[in-house]
């Protein structure tokens, strides 16, 4: 059972995401998610066992050091009461949810991070980095205090390229404010990233139990539309 | 003339040629299409003064020109050297060529002049009040064997002494320069404090080993 609660806090979203990806990697902890409170606070909730969730919040507390976040603050909890998992949004039951999403095309793919402070900065910053190198922006953050994130995905020497080209863009046109590389993020830090919507597959879903005849629709992927007729009771003999 | 160059002489890495990626102007300053002007050259021009930078000249790395009791003018396709120093007022002559970490001292040079690298040209007991008497002087453009000598003295790194002129106009756009490089006109500086900066550049030097050797990130215009 995973009942230990670890969580980290630092100013700015690229930081927090490269730090959950080496806290992930660092100990077997599961990443529930990143809490966004505004002013550009952003905390990653890790649960595991104790030992593993202390070394993972270690790790984290140090990555976080190297890269000059001064204001840290973290947390271990080695046993939350169960009120205190029904109202924060720190069990792994959120998750799961996230997980029925749907399948994201982007998946198994490097993540570049990029942040600026004002938003026509990242824009700036996004379309060069999508005319720089063969990379998807998946999606934007932000995260309060005029800090925006942009999230690309591809592999990870366009993903390099593409943020290095990416800088020196934001730099120019506004403050340019942290930039991460993820060369292979684990599945549970790819739930925890927003995707947009366009990149993500629905599955398709056919409702099994009608009372009556029904025809029902079923969109294929090649967009053909065609009507299957459902029979769930036998037609009345007259 | 390079026979007369000591040994010991060589081109030095200059300030400014791996953090600064392009050139700063302050004052009226014309720089004419074609010209060619390198990372970490400062043109600065005092009130009432203008630097004019003509089509196809080239400045080298590092070079200083300051303008001041007059006007500066580099005519068209003037080439000067690495680290090359020039203030006050005067003219570089078309097609000269002033060889690296040459020190011009409110003069002119000659158009076809050559300057061997090194040279001192101008008076060396140059100073701010003897710019207003003086004008204009042109001297030959060979520099003579003193000033040759004195070449050396100028260029390495034990500064002159503090109380030459040179040295306090050295040290006043070194001054200058720092409160530029603190204005956000220099972003690039503050790059490599931004958080994740260190780590991408490890990772690109890792997937593009030869990459280093070209820009380390710094070199762009």
């Amino acid at each position: 059972m995973s009942t230990s609660l670890g969580l980290i806090q630092t100013r700015s979203f690229p930081v927090i995401v490269r730090i959950a990806d080496a806290m992930t990697k660092s100990a077997g902890v599961t990443l529930i998610g990143f809490e966004k409170t505004s002013g550009g606070y952003c905390t990653a909730i890790v649960r595991g066992g104790i030992a593993d969730v202390r070394i993972a919040i270690e790790e984290g507390i140090e990555l976080a050091r190297q890269f000059d976040q001064e204001e840290i603050s973290s947390l271990v909890i080695p046993r939350p009461l169960p009120n205190l998992e029904v109202v924060l949004p720190i069990s792994s039951k959120l998750s799961q949810l996230a997980q029925n999403r749907g399948y994201s095309r982007l998946s198994n793919l490097a993540v570049g991070l990029l942040e600026t402070r004002g938003f026509p900065a990242m824009v700036g910053a996004a379309d060069v980095m999508l005319k720089t190198a063969d990379v998807q922006l998946a999606a934007y953050e932000t995260i309060g205090d005029g800090l925006c994130t942009a999230i690309i995905r591809g592999t990870v020497a366009n993903v390099a390229i593409a943020i290095d080209a990416g800088m020196y863009e934001a730099e120019r046109i506004g403050e340019l404010h942290a930039v991460a590389v993820i060369p292979r993020p684990l599945d549970e830090l790819e739930q925890a990233l927003p995707v947009a919507s366009c990149f993500v597959a629905q599955p398709v879903t056919l409702p099994v139990t009608l009372p009556q005849v029904q025809e029902q629709e079923v969109q294929r992927s090649d967009t053909a539309v065609e009507r299957i007729p459902v029979y769930l009771e036998p037609p009345e003999t007259p | 003339m390079a026979s007369t160059l000591p040994n010991s002489m060589t081109l030095r890495a200059l300030p400014g040629q791996n953090d600064e990626t392009r050139y700063f102007v302050s004052g009226e300053v014309q720089v004419e299409a074609g010209a060619g002007i390198g990372a970490g050259v400062l043109l600065r021009a005092n009130p009432g003064c203008r630097i004019h930078i003509g089509r196809g000249a080239c400045i080298g790395m590092g070079s200083v020109l300051h303008a001041c009791g007059g006007s500066l003018i580099v005519e068209a396709g003037a080439t000067l050297g690495m680290g090359v120093l020039v203030i006050g007022q005067g003219t570089i002559g078309k097609n000269a060529c002033i060889g690296s970490e040459t020190t011009v001292l409110n003069c002119s040079v000659l158009s076809q002049a050559v300057i061997p690298p090194g040279s001192l040209l101008g008076d060396p007991t140059y100073g701010f009040d003897l710019q207003e008497a003086g004008g204009s002087k042109p001297i030959p453009a060979e520099p003579s064997p003193a000033a040759v000598e004195m070449a050396p003295e100028m260029s390495p790194e034990p500064s002159p002494p503090p109380s030459s002129p040179v040295a306090n106009v050295e040290k006043q756009t070194r001054r200058w320069h720092q409160e530029k490089s603190d204005s956000p006109e220099t972003k690039t500086h503050k790059l490599n404090g931004i958080p994740g900066h260190w780590e991408l550049d490890r990772l690109l030097s890792k997937i593009y080993p030869h990459r280093q050797v070209l820009s380390s990130g710094d070199s762009r215009l």
